[in-house]
Order: structure tokens, then sequence, then C-alpha cells
């Protein structure tokens, strides 16, 4: 059931940013425009929150835009963690539709080990801010695969070319099909920050022992290589898909509404 | 590079891609600025009606997939739909008149209706500010460099070219270069 509303919202968030620029082409319509980056509609503007964050070390300075664009998706983050990622990115939806692809041509399975340590993601995040600052670009902004899928639908449609920075998004999906999400574990900033915004989250996933048959379809299931048995859906990179509660034969598993999570109750992210 | 430097002057480490008929959008930051507020979201460019503004490739390093209007191919006309949309005001929003995207520089060895070989006056009938910011005195076009928005419509409909076809014989410089 969550699995298809899930599905559902990420086919919408794949689709517009992609029909938009061709309706702007065909019908003249720009009222709704943009992409994953920033989004328009009408007088209303969303902006992603690492684009944000980025722009303001890069410039030393925080135009209102950016904290009217930007705060309610990091609230988004807030109460509800990474949702973007596994609710809307297409980059997990291109990740998704390529090893679903894999699967049913080949039988072939991407593995779910990744191969460096989890806290990777947290170093790449601060790397990625500190570079920023110093170079003075919003350096993520320039190849943030998410963004890259937009900008060059957009080129697609408006100039009749896409440009080689599409190799880009090609390999991200590469990578996701050595091992899972590659990309959105280990590398991805806009993640790490939407997770560490999420540390208090109340949308979780939730594990109730008592019923657990141990059978591990969970951890078959997480497509981020977490083990929701041993509780690691508390660990700040959950992404809240609901895949493992969707597996679950046991009902141990819940996607539910919870008070914040208490510091002692946050597993540290230890290697895998 | 200084501490304070680093801190109160951002500036990229690279030569910015801005030059003559390379132009940044209406109401771009000045160039020292612009691509350090630019999150390269592509806004401008999907709302522009003309398809004026492209976006740079990754060659171009630092100043990758930020906006760049190029009047030879397509002039920007001015209709002030991307001054609204930019969510980090790296384009920020100004009047028509306000714009400063560059000025317009008549190139008088190449220009026919100054070296005599015929009426030509195609850049001052063109010219959104016609009168203003290109006059026709004896009929040879003249910029005015304080009223010039740069928006390069004249330089787009220019006949008089190069073999390349790249140099008309009116074109316009960015801000900030002397002619």
């Amino acid at each position: 059931m969550i699995r298809r509303w899930r599905h559902s919202v990420q086919a919408f968030a794949l689709l517009l940013p992609i029909a938009l620029p061709a309706i702007h082409v065909f019908f003249g319509w720009s009222w709704i425009q943009g992409g994953y980056q920033s989004l328009g509609i009408g007088p209303v503007w969303f902006l992603s929150p690492l684009e944000g964050v980025e722009s303001a070390l890069a410039s030393r300075s925080i135009p209102w835009t950016i904290i009217v664009g930007a705060v309610p998706l990091a609230l988004l983050a807030v109460f509800m963690g990474r949702v973007f990622c596994s609710w809307m990115c297409p980059i997990n939806t291109l990740q998704e539709l390529a090893e679903w692809l894999a699967r049913t041509l080949f039988g072939y399975r991407p593995g779910n080990r990744l191969p460096m340590p989890r806290p990777v993601i947290w170093i790449v995040l601060g790397a990625d801010l500190v570079l920023s600052f110093l170079l003075a670009t919003p350096l993520f902004s320039i190849v943030s695969p998410p963004g890259l899928v937009s900008r060059e639908a957009m080129g697609m449609w408006f100039f009749g070319l896409v440009g080689f920075q599409t190799a880009i998004i090609a390999a991200v999906l590469v990578l996701g099909l050595i091992t899972r999400r590659w990309f959105c574990r280990g590398l991805c900033p806009v993640g790490g920050l939407l997770g560490l915004l999420g540390t208090r989250r109340v949308l979780n996933v939730t594990f109730d022992p008592t019923n657990c048959l141990n059978c591990g379809l969970c951890t078959e299931a997480c497509p981020i290589g977490l083990e929701p048995g041993r509780n690691e859906v508390n660990l700040l990179v959950c992404w809240n898909c609901a895949e493992c509660v969707e597996t679950c034969p046991g009902n141990s598993l819940d996607l539910t509404f919870t008070r914040p999570r208490r510091r002692e109750e946050i597993l540290e992210e230890t290697p895998a | 590079m200084t501490l304070a430097g680093l801190v109160s002057a951002p500036s990229l480490a690279l030569a910015g891609p801005v030059g003559r008929d390379r132009l940044r959008p209406p109401g771009a930051l000045d160039e020292d600025h612009f691509a350090s507020r630019c999150i390269r979201c592509g806004r401008c460019a999907a709302v522009c009606p003309y398809e004026s503004i492209q976006m740079l490739g990754l060659g171009e390093g630092l100043h990758a997939a930020t906006p760049i209007v190029e009047p030879v191919e397509v002039p920007c006309y001015m209709c002030m739909e991307c001054v609204d949309v930019c969510p980090t005001r790296a384009i920020e929003p100004v009047e028509m008149e306000e714009i400063t995207m560059g000025t317009a520089k008549v190139d008088r060895e190449m220009c026919v209706a100054w070296n005599g070989t015929s009426l030509c006056r195609t850049c001052y009938t063109v010219c959104p500010l016609r009168d203003r910011a290109i006059t026709n005195w004896e009929f040879k076009p003249e910029v005015v460099d304080d009223v010039c928005t740069g928006c390069g419509v004249c330089v787009h409909a220019c006949p008089i070219s190069d073999e390349t076809g790249d140099r008309k014989a009116i074109y316009v410089d960015p801000p900030g270069v002397r002619s």
C-alpha cells in the first residue's frame, strides 16, 4: 500500500520537471516552472536546502529569497527525514527502474553491501560545504545529478540537445547497478544534509521485535543496505521509503508518526 | 589571499565566460559575484520565451551551467520574465530601462553606414529604445552608452558580419569593458 503511494509520487515527481519545459515550448505556459533544484509555482517558489546553503556560503550573503524557498523543504526533512530522496528524487527513481529492468530482463541483482565506510557521506557533505565556501562557487549545484535531470530535460526540449554532463547521471546509474543506491547512501551531500536535518524526525520506521521472525527479508528489501531487524531504521540515513515495512511478513515494522526520537535512540553510524 | 579577503570578497579562480556578445541575463549580479550566487537551477533559461538564455556546458569549469545570452544567436527581447524567477537573487528584479547587460558598440570600419557603402539603419530601426539608445543623426548609427541596455537586438539584426558570421558590425560588450 505504501509502496503504491510512493511509486505514484515518484512517477509524478519524475515526469513533472520533464513535462514542464515541453509544456512551455509547445503551449507557452510557464506558470509552474523549474526543476529539482528550484521549482516555481506562480508567485511561490521552492529551493533545495543544500543549494541554498551552498549559495549563501559561496556568496557570503543570504538573500531573503533563499530563506523563503529553502525553509519549507528543510522543515519537511526536519519532520519527515530524507523523504525527498526516497519519494521524489529522480535519481533514486531512475536507479529503482534500472534495478527493476536488470532484474526482470537479466535476473541480475546489484549488491547490497556498500563497498566503503558509511560515514563517507558526512565527509562528502562537509567537504562540499567547505570547498563551496573556499572556491566561492556552489559546487554540488553544478553537477547535482537530480538537478541535471531537470536541466538536461529542458535542454532537450528547448535546444534539441543534451550535454555531455548527462554522463554524470549515467555514472550514478551504473554505480547503482553495482551496489544499490551507492551514490545516494554514500556520496550525495543533498541526502546527507536532509538526513542531518531529520535527526529528530517524527516520521519513522519503527521496529517491534516481539513479532520478528528473524527471516531477514527486511534487510534484503532495504535499498540502502540497512538492517531494520537490528533497528538500523534509526540511522540518520534511513529515508523512510518503507520497503522493509512492505516486505515484513510478521508486522514487526511500521512507518508511522512518533514523538521525536531521543538522543539515546539514535544509533551511531557504524561502518557497514 | 588573506583570510579577510577569503571571507569578504568571493571571486572565482577562473576567468569568466562573459565577453563580446556573451552576456549575462538582465538583472544579473556583477560578474565577480554572479557565479557564486547562481545555483545553476536553470529557471531563468526555462522561463525565457525566446530561448535567449542558454546554460553553459561543463567545459566552462566553475562557471559551468550558468546562464549566458548570445545575441548573435538570439538576443534578449527584454520581456522581463527571468528577473522574477531567480531563487537566489543572482538575477535581481529590475525595470527594463535599468538593464545593464552591456553596451552596444558600432564597428565603424565594418558598418556600411559609417564606411559609406550604403544607408543601412537596421540597428537604429530595431532598437527597442529607438532614438534613445541608438540615434541616427546624418544616417550614421550611434549608441548612447547611458541608455543602451545591451539587449543585443541590434546585433542580431545587423546584416553585416565577417566571413565567420560571428562578428557583426555592431556588438555588445559586457559592463566594465572599455571601448
